[in-house]
């Protein structure tokens, strides 16, 4: 059963169907939720016009749950049909410092920095002591440009046993290890490289461009998308991003070019493709994680974008999994479900028009659950469809 | 428009409106059926609470890192 809309009594409610799950969107609230087949029967009871004793006594009838649950179920729903706005909008969780974007010349502070960075249409400019800047500058390599003046000045200081960093003036992230600094920085480069774009959608996952396909790869931090995507990385398969899926609105993805963050438990595998990754020097996330920076030998390009089809891949790695890769299917719901848990940002105030283009958006994708041993396994799978 | 037009659009609204309110009802049924093994648990997918930008810390975006 594909995705179907049903038509609803209540004005500014939106229900669609698929298996045996449902997808319900208020207008007004903007929220989109994820419902089980009992919550998608109690909305259309409820739509119905259904008295709450009604609803409960038609519920328990068709549910062995206890009258308790069922009536809980019913507030939560009540809860989630009301027709009332949200104090806050997708907007809000710009970076500070985007709304102090620097137009001027370097401030002095910076005067002396010679070199700059570019990362898709961001520019930076940071400032550290001598033994940081030397590792931010050798890591960053790739990415430095000559620049007059930047949007986003970076100052790292050490006080009190604390590394702060400072960006456009604004303390906006504190650790206490030397080692953690790094990461924070090119977190903080990748989030203001795609909030400063004309993105609409932003899911985190790693994105990549075949000769045929662009192929996403969301998912959680650890589910194996940055380790996959290093080893698809060849001729054919270029990268976009290894940790942001940011697309316009007309589904083009940006490329942001930024080393690939390698977990300690995939090293091994990976350094057999990357000789050089054994000599890289080891990273910390504030979450205790140990990493590695790798850069591909090149980008996708933006003009890769146009006009491809796109595969949608959960990637799940399994040192188990020998011969073929196991490889589901995922449904319209499943595949929403599983972009938006893996973290997302959306550039706009979601509507109804909007999420109608990004629900055509996912059933025009191919959607597939790959749980793999080896990249080789996913070059199979995908050189199949 | 003729009588005879008006009358056909008032048919296809009317039939429409029929086959929207039987759609509902089908679907009304299959749920019912299908209510009986399904878990009751439900997700927020999006809002304007939990649109953040993706981090790579455990959390994602939903939890600080801290």
């Amino acid at each position: 059963m594909s995705l179907t809309s049903v038509s609803l009594k209540t004005k500014d409610l939106s229900l669609y169907v698929e298996k045996d799950k449902g997808l319900l969107f208020n207008h007004i609230s903007c929220c989109l939720y994820n419902l089980p087949a009992i919550s998608v029967f109690t909305v259309l009871l409820i739509d119905e016009g259904l008295s709450k004793d009604k609803v409960l006594i038609t519920l328990k009838d068709k549910s062995d749950l206890h009258i308790k649950e069922l009536s809980n179920l019913y507030w939560k729903i009540l809860d989630m049909l009301a027709l009332q706005s949200i104090k806050l909008s997708y907007a809000d969780g710009q970076y500070p410092e985007l709304s102090t974007l620097n137009t001027k010349s370097k401030s002095t502070q910076f005067q002396n920095i010679n070199n700059t960075y570019q990362v898709a249409d961001a520019t930076f400019s940071i400032l550290a002591h001598p033994e940081l800047l030397q590792d931010i500058t050798a890591l960053l390599a790739p990415r430095i440009q000559q620049l007059q003046s930047v949007d986003f000045e970076i100052m790292i200081t050490q006080e009190a046993e604390l590394y702060c960093i400072y960006s456009n003036g604004i303390l906006v992230e504190q650790c206490a290890k030397y080692l953690e600094v790094i990461p924070l920085i090119i977190d903080r480069l990748q989030i203001l490289a795609f909030q400063k774009s004309d993105y609409t959608f932003c899911f985190h996952g790693a994105a990549l461009a075949t000769p045929n396909r662009n192929l996403l790869l969301p998912g959680e931090s650890g589910a194996g998308k940055s380790t996959l995507s290093a080893l698809l990385l060849d001729k054919e398969h270029q990268l976009y991003s290894d940790e942001i899926i940011a697309l316009d609105d007309n589904f083009q993805i940006s490329v942001i070019p930024l080393p690939i963050a390698i977990k300690s438990g995939s090293w091994e595998v990976v350094t057999q493709k990357y000789p050089h990754l054994a000599k890289a020097k080891i990273w910390h996330r504030l979450d205790g994680r140990q990493l590695k920076y790798l850069w591909p030998k090149s980008f996708a390009a933006e003009s890769l974008n146009s006009k491809k089809n796109f595969v949608l891949i959960h990637p799940q790695y399994s040192d188990k999994q020998k011969g073929k890769a196991e490889v589901t299917e995922l449904s319209v719901i499943d595949t929403i479900s599983l972009l938006t848990a893996s973290g997302y940002q959306l550039g706009f105030e979601l509507n109804i028009e909007n999420l109608e283009k990004f629900i055509a958006f996912i059933q025009q994708s191919t959607n597939l659950r790959i749980v793999y041993n080896n990249s080789k396994q996913v070059t199979k799978v995908l050189g199949s469809r | 428009m003729s009588n005879q037009n008006q009358a056909d659009n008032s048919n296809a609204s009317s039939n429409t409106v029929e086959n929207t309110e039987q759609t509902r009802r089908d679907f009304l049924n299959t749920f019912g059926k299908l209510a009986m093994v399904t878990p009751v648990a439900m997700t927020v997918l999006m809002s304007p609470n939990t649109s953040a930008a993706p981090k790579s810390c455990r959390g994602n975006g939903r939890k600080k890192c801290t």
